[in-house]
């Protein structure tokens, strides 16, 4: 079953030459369990840093990360490890990068699987199954190398949901695919969603996986900016109360631009101090 | 898991048989220590027990003399101690003297009838058998011409005893018979050399029978002796401690039996010392070779191990990622890399003892021994850690830092390693020179940590080096070699094979060099202990003798000198008797035998020998020579006890042959002109001393009892009316001398006046002779000396005696000696000489240009020659030391090290050539010409091996500089130079430098042609 996973002013810095930088500057995004969610924006707008988080991979500088029932920063680097290994899936950029190169899917999948047969107790799927699930049945003895570019990128999601996690974390699973290797991944995210119930979240900057998964949620300078939602376009108020303008309306005001709020009969107005 | 690792090796094979090599080296050099050590104690056995002599493979307890039938309440004692030695063969031999072999023999001639043990298995019968039954004999073939005698020849014996006053009969006459004539199979076996010496080599032969015809033989005495016997094949090196042992149990035991007996006689202990040198020299040698190439090995290995997890991080990421525990991560890791060392460990063991017995100098495989397991599994352990060492940050870092493309740089932790290892270097060479250390135990190490210490300094100064120049190519558009300049600065795989490289070329300078200086120290050592390029040791006869007949038979003075070589006690150093007039042109002097210096320059060079040869031989006071005729003396009584008389004698010594004595006397007051006639001094006598003595009893004292005086003057001396001697000798002083050390009173006081020298003594006693001694040569005798005189400026001359020396000149060895001896003349050390003058030790050195008629000479003036020996066979004999082969390991340790090198740096390029490559790639995309970029590639490794080359040169020069002296060579410290020839190291280490540069160069080349083709 899917995870629950919230973000509560997240604020994330890391030092690059002596210098900060800013990667996150106070994420608020609440996803629920069993959710399909893409997250879109520039490149450097902080998506790979916000999913890296989810994953525990690195610890917020500021803010909490609720994934099920656990506070992200507030666990030891033990805990995080068996989290991964049990109810966070991380499928990295870049199929092969998940992949261990000498080894059979087969076996991939069999290591992605140790820890949490180990700590759960419980009986995991077959891989064989989960190659099933991804599409790629009969390959459990082939090698990743020997795998077309969109069956590899199915094999990483398979390692990926080798222990049956809660939550999905997927980064560009698409960005190398012809439109054909990318509705097979999608339809095996799909299945794996639907048969499990898993939370997935993709970073992906291809609008049209956005458009497949439902709920399109863009990262831009260190925060959600909008989020989309059934083809319909949203601003989000972030918890300080700021809210970020579409960038085709920014394009009309200039940083600075001054703007008088009219609250009236539940809509707010925002109006030029000029009009 | 296992099959996961299995995928490993398999996708990997080409790291996991690299790894397996590096393992294996590591592996080879530890265990080849033991192996080699193995092999070097079978060479000792064997060389030592070919070049023994019969003493040091005989043990002899003492005889028993007794008569019949009760000697064997006696023997049986001693058998149960001989019986603890099972490694030697018990020879017991029962004798009686017969006289009676021949018909027509002199009455003193007689001959042992012996009964031995295991005799008839060794001859080989001319005629005849093998006596079984009573009363038969068999005779050797000498003794049976000598005796005309062959088998079925009847003989009647009588048992006899030596006696005062004869031979004397002890036991009635009867009759043998001779059945066998035999020779022995092998006269230089042992078995024949116990001190009974059965086949007369310095005696009469024996006649050999049965123990049951000695037992039925009615005699009175017999002598039983207890021999043992080591056979050849016997001994092995491993039996020594435990013969050893077995030698003292003996020894106690028989002492225990008959505490008032004799004692055990062997030279077995010797031997065994020498055995036991040997593997001790190659113990301590061989881990100071096996050291460098150990830890380059695991050093290699670290960096292989590392440089191979650096490049497979992202795998080891994504194993973390999947939340696997810290232990499954580790044999994800790093059983990869301990399988292929644990599988190089037992492949390791029996490839280090298929290799020593390729070039080992044992003759028998060496044994697998629990010692050679533990070297291996050191090996597998060092090679294990150094693998687990590398991939630790792997195994423990957090998952977002392995997913990380660039590693994080650990220069805080290379520093500091690198830190260590120099002060490990320096107090290591601190321990070694400043509180007087030893290369062993852990500062076998010593050399390696030098060695690594000045490659690791090198390496660290390379970078900016290596930046410098290349931004000074850069600026004069030399484009390629700063390319590979700036590249070597840059990639830390260049800086780390420079490391690899200069411990290869270090270690390979090291073991060049030990092995060039040792050689030359051996080859000086072997020069100086023989002295000259050929000696004939000849047998017993007077130094005067050996004088003249070598002087006689080589009258030019070139070729052949006349040597004695006298040992006094062991404390005393040897003293080495030449023909001085000849030294320079026979002796291997100064240039060769690192010999000859100053008095205040104890270790200089070049002394020339004909200066030497000068101030051992300055003119000498003309001896006073008595020639046969009629000699009359002036003599004067000053004082004499009444009732007694007093003779007085010259003691004259002729060229060879007696000495001679004249005496005068009774003298009394009442008469001054003695005479007397000389006889035996045809061709003159040198007068040695005077000798007064009483001669004649007082009535009413006894033998011995109050003490009387005498005081002779000696006015002169005259034959045929002519004075003798030179004028005014008698009243010289410096010709007449008191011993150096022993009793004064035994000898007559000299006092020198006007009127002629008086020779005095107090209490004297009747019938007992007092000398004085006279001098014709330089007193106190100029001698060379080598190390300390432990009497200060007292000797033991060639006759035994102390006499007074006066070193001229000092040496740092005497040729025929070694380190430490005396080297004096012949012929005047025989004029002082107060005994008859047979030489100990005579021998005859030959020049190296001396012609065979010399020998034939030598023959013709009489001298029988009893060995004959060469600087080839001595030096031959050094070669065979346990230290001179185990150098050889050094060497075979530096090839390997050479191969490890290929290795590494077949690594080293394969690891980084797709950095290169892709560096190289988008520089030619961005138009640099082809021909720079050739430059670059060309220069990119060749210049890595010029660096190490000369950083290996450094850390070899450092390393010997450091630790060189503390070498346990095996060569005596005063003839080492420790420079070495360079001619003879540099043309190896350079065909090896040049090896490295065209693998580098190849390497290079291949990667090119790779791109191309790739492009």
């Amino acid at each position: 079953m899917g995870v629950a996973v919230a973000c509560r002013r997240v604020v994330h810095i890391y030092r690059v030459e002596g210098s900060d930088v800013v990667a996150l500057s106070g994420v608020d995004l609440s996803i629920s369990a069993g959710e399909m969610v893409a997250l879109v924006g520039p490149s450097g707008s902080g998506k790979s840093t916000l999913i890296a988080l989810l994953a525990g991979l690195m610890r917020p500088s500021a803010g909490r990360i609720a994934v099920g029932g656990y506070d992200i920063g507030k666990l030891s680097d033990a805990e995080l490890n068996r989290l991964r290994g049990t109810e966070i899936g991380v499928v990295l950029q870049g199929a092969e990068r998940n992949l261990l190169p000498y080894a059979t899917l087969y076996r991939n999948i069999w290591l992605a699987q140790r820890r949490a047969a180990a700590t759960r107790g419980i009986e995991l799927d077959e891989p064989e199954r989960i190659l099933d699930l991804v599409g790629l049945s009969g390959e459990a003895k082939t090698k990743p190398g020997e795998l077309a570019a969109g069956q590899r990128q199915r094999a990483a999601l398979a390692v990926g949901i080798a222990a049956g996690p809660g939550l999905l974390l997927v980064d560009e699973p698409t960005s190398q695919l012809d439109t054909a290797g990318r509705d097979e991944v999608l339809d095996a995210l799909e299945a794996v969603n639907r048969e499990r119930g898993t939370t997935i979240v993709v970073v992906t900057h291809d609008l049209a996986v956005g458009a497949r998964l439902g709920r399109v949620v863009t990262i831009r300078d260190g925060r959600v900016g909008a989020e989309g939602r059934d083809g319909q376009d949203f601003a989000v108020v972030a918890g300080d109360g700021t809210i970020q303008l579409p960038p085709e309306v920014l394009g009309e005001f200039p940083p600075g631009t001054l703007f008088i709020v009219d609250h009236e009969d539940g809509a707010v107005r925002l109006r030029s101090e000029h009009d | 898991m296992i099959a996961l690792v299995l995928a490993q090796l398999a996708a990997r094979w080409g790291q996991a048989v690299t790894l397996f090599a590096l393992s294996l080296a590591a592996t080879v050099a530890t265990v080849g220590v033991p192996a080699y050590v193995d092999t070097v104690d079978q060479a000792a056995v064997r060389n030592e027990l070919a070049n023994a002599s019969p003493a040091e493979r005989i043990l002899a307890l003492p005889s028993i003399q007794a008569g019949p039938g009760e000697a064997s309440g006696r023997i049986d004692p001693y058998d149960a101690a001989r019986a603890q030695l099972p490694l030697l063969e018990p020879v017991t031999t029962v004798q009686i003297r017969v006289r009676g072999l021949r018909a027509d023999a002199p009455a003193a001639e007689s001959h042992l009838l012996i009964a031995r043990d295991g005799f008839c298995q060794r001859v080989v019968y001319r005629s005849g058998r093998c006596p079984v039954g009573n009363r038969e004999l068999a005779l050797p073939q000498d003794l049976a011409e000598f005796a005309e005698l062959a088998p079925g020849a009847v003989l009647r014996l009588t048992p006899v005893v030596a006696t005062d006053f004869g031979l004397q009969p002890d036991g009635p006459e009867a009759t043998w018979t001779v059945v066998g004539v035999f020779d022995p199979i092998d006269p230089a076996d042992p078995y024949w050399r116990t001190g009974q010496d059965p086949l007369g080599l310095f005696s009469n032969p024996s006649v050999f029978t049965t123990r049951t015809a000695i037992e039925t033989t009615v005699h009175q005495a017999e002598i039983v002796h207890l021999d043992a016997v080591l056979p050849d094949g016997r001994l092995t090196a491993d039996q020594v401690p435990e013969l050893r042992a077995q030698l003292e149990r003996t020894e106690q035991r028989v002492r225990e039996e008959d505490p008032t007996g004799g004692p055990i006689t062997t030279g077995l202990p010797r031997l065994l010392d020498r055995i036991s040198g040997h593997g001790d020299q190659a113990r301590a040698l061989l881990p100071i070779a096996a050291a460098p190439l150990v830890a380059l090995c695991w050093f290699v290995v670290y960096l292989a191990v590392g440089h191979a997890a650096a490049a497979r991080r992202h795998e080891f990421g994504i194993v973390a990622l999947r939340g696997a525990r810290l232990w499954t991560r580790a044999a994800a890791i790093a059983t990869e890399c301990l399988l292929p060392v644990l599988a190089a460990a037992p492949i390791g063991l029996l490839a280090a003892n298929l290799l020593v017995d390729l070039v080992g100098p044992g003759t028998a495989a060496a044994q697998v021994d629990a010692g050679q397991w533990r070297s291996a599994g050191l090996a597998a352990a060092g090679t294990a850690l150094a693998a687990l060492l590398a991939v630790r940050r792997e195994v423990a870092a957090p998952v977002a830092q392995l997913l990380r493309r660039v590693p994080p740089r650990r220069r805080a932790a290379v520093a500091t390693a690198e830190v260590i290892v120099v002060v490990l270097a320096i107090v290591a060479v601190v321990e070694l020179h400043g509180l007087d250390g030893e290369l062993s135990g852990v500062m076998v190490a010593a050399p390696a940590a030098v060695m690594l210490a000045v490659a690791v300094v090198a390496a660290r100064a390379v970078r900016p080096i290596s930046t410098l120049a290349g931004r000074w190519a850069l600026r004069r558009g030399w484009l390629g070699p700063s390319l590979a300049a700036l590249a070597l600065a840059r990639r830390p795989g260049a800086t780390r094979l420079v490391i690899v490289l200069a411990l290869v070329l270090g270690l390979l300078g090291f073991a060049l060099t030990s092995a060039e200086v040792a050689a030359a120290g051996r080859a000086a050592e072997a020069r100086r202990a023989l002295g000259a390029v050929r000696v004939l040791d000849v047998e017993d006869v007077e130094r005067g003798r050996l004088l003249q007949a070598v002087r006689a038979a080589d009258p030019s003075g070139r070729y052949a000198m006349a040597v004695v070589i006298a040992s006094g006690r062991s404390e005393d150093p040897p003293v080495v008797a030449v023909d001085a007039t000849r030294l320079a042109e026979v002796a291997l002097w100064p240039a060769q035998t690192g010999a000859g210096c100053e008095p205040d320059q104890p270790r200089c060079r070049g002394t020339d020998p004909a200066a030497v040869a000068e101030a051992l031989r300055p003119p000498a006071p003309e001896p006073v020579v008595v020639r046969n005729g009629e000699l009359v003396a002036e003599l004067g009584l000053s004082e004499l006890t009444p009732e007694r008389t007093v003779i007085l004698s010259l003691l004259l010594s002729p060229p060879a042959g007696i000495p001679q004595v004249v005496s005068f006397g009774p003298v009394g007051s009442d008469q001054s002109t003695y005479r007397a006639e000389v006889t035996g001094c045809p061709d003159g006598c040198r007068l040695t001393g005077v000798a007064i003595a009483s001669n004649q009893l007082p009535p009413d004292e006894g033998i011995g009892e109050a003490p009387s005086r005498i005081d002779v003057r000696l006015r002169g001396l005259s034959q045929a009316g002519a004075p003798v001697g030179p004028t005014g000798w008698l009243a010289d002083q410096r010709r007449w001398r008191q011993p150096e050390r022993g009793r004064i009173g035994e000898f007559a006081q000299v006092a020198v006046g006007e009127a002629g020298v008086s020779f005095a003594q107090n209490g004297v006693e009747v019938g007992v002779s007092y000398p004085a001694l006279a001098v014709d040569v330089p007193y106190p005798l100029p001698v060379a000396v080598a190390g300390d005189l432990p009497d200060g400026e007292l000797v033991t001359s060639i006759d035994h005696q102390l006499i007074r020396v006066a070193p001229q000149v000092r040496l740092a060895g005497v040729p025929g000696a070694g380190a430490h001896g005396v080297l004096m003349d012949l012929e005047y050390a025989d004029r002082l000489a107060t005994d008859p003058g047979i030489a100990s030790q005579p021998q005859v050195w030959l020049a190296p240009d001396a012609p065979p008629q010399v020998i034939d000479a030598l023959h013709a003036q009489g001298l029988v020659v009893s060995d004959d020996r060469t600087l080839a066979d001595v030096q031959a004999a050094g070669e065979g030391s346990g230290a001179a082969l185990a150098l050889r390991y050094f060497l075979l340790a530096a090839g390997l090290a050479v191969l490890v090198g290929l290795v590494a740096l077949g690594l080293v390029v394969t690891v980084d050539r797709r950095t290169w490559r892709r560096a190289l790639r988008r520089l030619r995309a961005h138009g640099l010409a082809e021909r720079t970029v050739s430059a670059a590639d060309l220069w990119s490794y060749g210049g890595v091996v010029l660096v190490g080359a000369v950083t290996g040169l450094l850390a070899a020069g450092a390393a010997w500089v450091a630790t060189g002296a503390r070498l346990p060579l095996g060569v005596d410290e005063t003839v080492l130079e420790f420079r070495p020839e360079w001619r003879a190291v540099a043309p190896v280490w350079l065909v090896v430098v040049a090896l490295l540069l065209a693998a580098a160069v190849v390497a290079a080349r291949w990667r090119r042609q790779r791109r191309e083709v790739g492009d």
